[in-house]
């Protein structure tokens, strides 16, 4: 289920910190899909990486710029779903002033201070961090009882998605790769990706040719990837709570 | 019906004691001390005696403030804000960004002192005749500009340990 490697000795950031910096000094000139993506990928691992090492501060600055890069995300994920030409052309009017409001925050001191504060912090150390991963485990069984006694409930498996990317991002700190989490994640992330859609479409102008039969698209596939996850989440249940003990 | 805004309580913390700079290591990667930060734990032990919670806290991106400021998020009930305005001189930039009825700033000497007489006295040259030591607090309240505060309190360590 997980591929084991030998724990690190010491759990540095570096990696994650300089892909946060690369992606933010792209960002600085140009809010591109990509560099969006990255910024996010990093600020959610190096939120994990705090978890493991038990350094509470930090985190909601993390958490802040990562909600500052929401909205230019959600809309890039829209798009990627390939909506009929007349929503995507409305999407599109939303870009400039999202992508604006992203360089700004950049450019923020808390930004500037935050990436000055990550570059200072020591690595954590592996054996609290062993145990972090059990808790992060622990809090994953709870989401997925929770998504599996409410399946319809999108909100549930959403949060068993957070949950199990901090499980996924926690083991990978520790050197190992979680292939059931990773393929788990990929299911969750693609109904993630249809709820952000459908709530984009809340906003839309009454009557845009091809909304409403895209709505319904949305709703059939939301509703699938919600049962495969699911499906999915009893069989990689076990190796889980082996995790949590 | 006169509505009066409730007063800020502002406590600025200097950061615990830290270790000299390491060979080729800058100021800013001081890292606090084992001792240091062994008795700034029982420092925030007597802060949670004393009933003080805080609504923010801000601190310097600076090592040794980062470590002392997590050490005093037990204490926190709302955000912790990364704040590079507390690694230089008080600035009005630094007053524009507080948020919050009870605010925590961990930061630096000559700093924090400058920024105390600042707000208590209009004029931050008197903060060369406050002492604040390494884990010590200042407790200000009133309004959050220059000389729009009052001193409530001067905590040292020693007394904050002895608390804890």
């Amino acid at each position: 289920m997980g591929g084991a490697k030998r724990p690190p000795r010491a759990i540095s950031c570096k990696r994650w910190r300089d892909q946060l910096a690369r992606a933010v000094a792209a960002l600085r000139s140009s809010a591109d899909p990509e560099s969006v993506h990255q910024l996010r990928v990093a600020i959610a691992r190096l939120r994990v990486w705090l978890v493991l090492g038990g350094v509470r501060v930090l985190d909601d600055d993390l958490r802040w710029l990562r909600h500052e890069a929401a909205a230019a995300r959600d809309l890039d994920v829209s798009l990627a779903l390939r909506p009929p030409a007349k929503v995507a052309e409305w999407l599109r009017t939303e870009i400039g002033p999202r992508r604006r409001a992203l360089t700004a925050a950049l450019g923020d001191s808390r930004a500037v201070g935050l990436m000055q504060a990550l570059s200072l912090l020591p690595p954590a150390p592996p054996a609290l961090a062993s145990e972090r991963v059990a808790r992060l485990a622990r809090s994953a069984l709870r989401r997925g009882d929770e998504a599996q006694a409410h399946p319809a409930d999108v909100a549930a498996l959403h949060r068993l998605r957070r949950a199990l990317r901090r499980l996924r991002f926690g083991l990978e700190w520790m050197g190992q790769r979680p292939q059931a989490l990773i393929e788990l994640q990929t299911v969750l992330g693609e109904l993630g990706d249809r709820a952000i859609a459908l709530r984009g479409l809340t906003r839309i102008p009454r009557g845009t040719t091809g909304a409403g039969s895209y709505r319904i698209r949305l709703e059939r596939e939301l509703a699938r990837y919600g049962r495969q996850a699911l499906a999915q989440w009893q069989q990689t249940r076990p190796w889980v709570q082996e995790l949590a003990r | 019906m006169i509505v009066r805004a409730r007063a800020t309580q502002l406590f600025l913390v200097r950061h615990a004691p830290a270790l000299p700079r390491a060979a080729g290591g800058g100021d800013a990667a001081r890292p606090l001390s084992p001792e240091g930060s062994a008795s700034f734990g029982r420092s925030v032990r007597g802060l949670e005696r004393l009933g003080l919670r805080f609504d923010r806290l801000y601190h310097s991106p600076w090592l040794r403030a980062v470590q002392t400021a997590d050490a005093l998020m037990p204490l926190v009930d709302g955000e912790s804000v990364v704040c590079p305005d507390l690694a230089r001189a008080p600035s009005a930039e630094l007053l524009s960004c507080l948020r919050g009825e009870r605010v925590a700033l961990v930061g630096h000497e000559p700093w924090l002192s400058a920024l105390c007489a600042w707000l208590m006295l209009g004029s931050p040259a008197s903060g060369n005749r406050l002492v604040i030591k390494k884990g010590g607090v200042v407790r200000l309240q009133g309004k959050l500009a220059p000389s729009g505060m009052e001193l409530l309190a001067l905590l040292p360590p020693k007394a904050l340990r002895a608390l804890g």
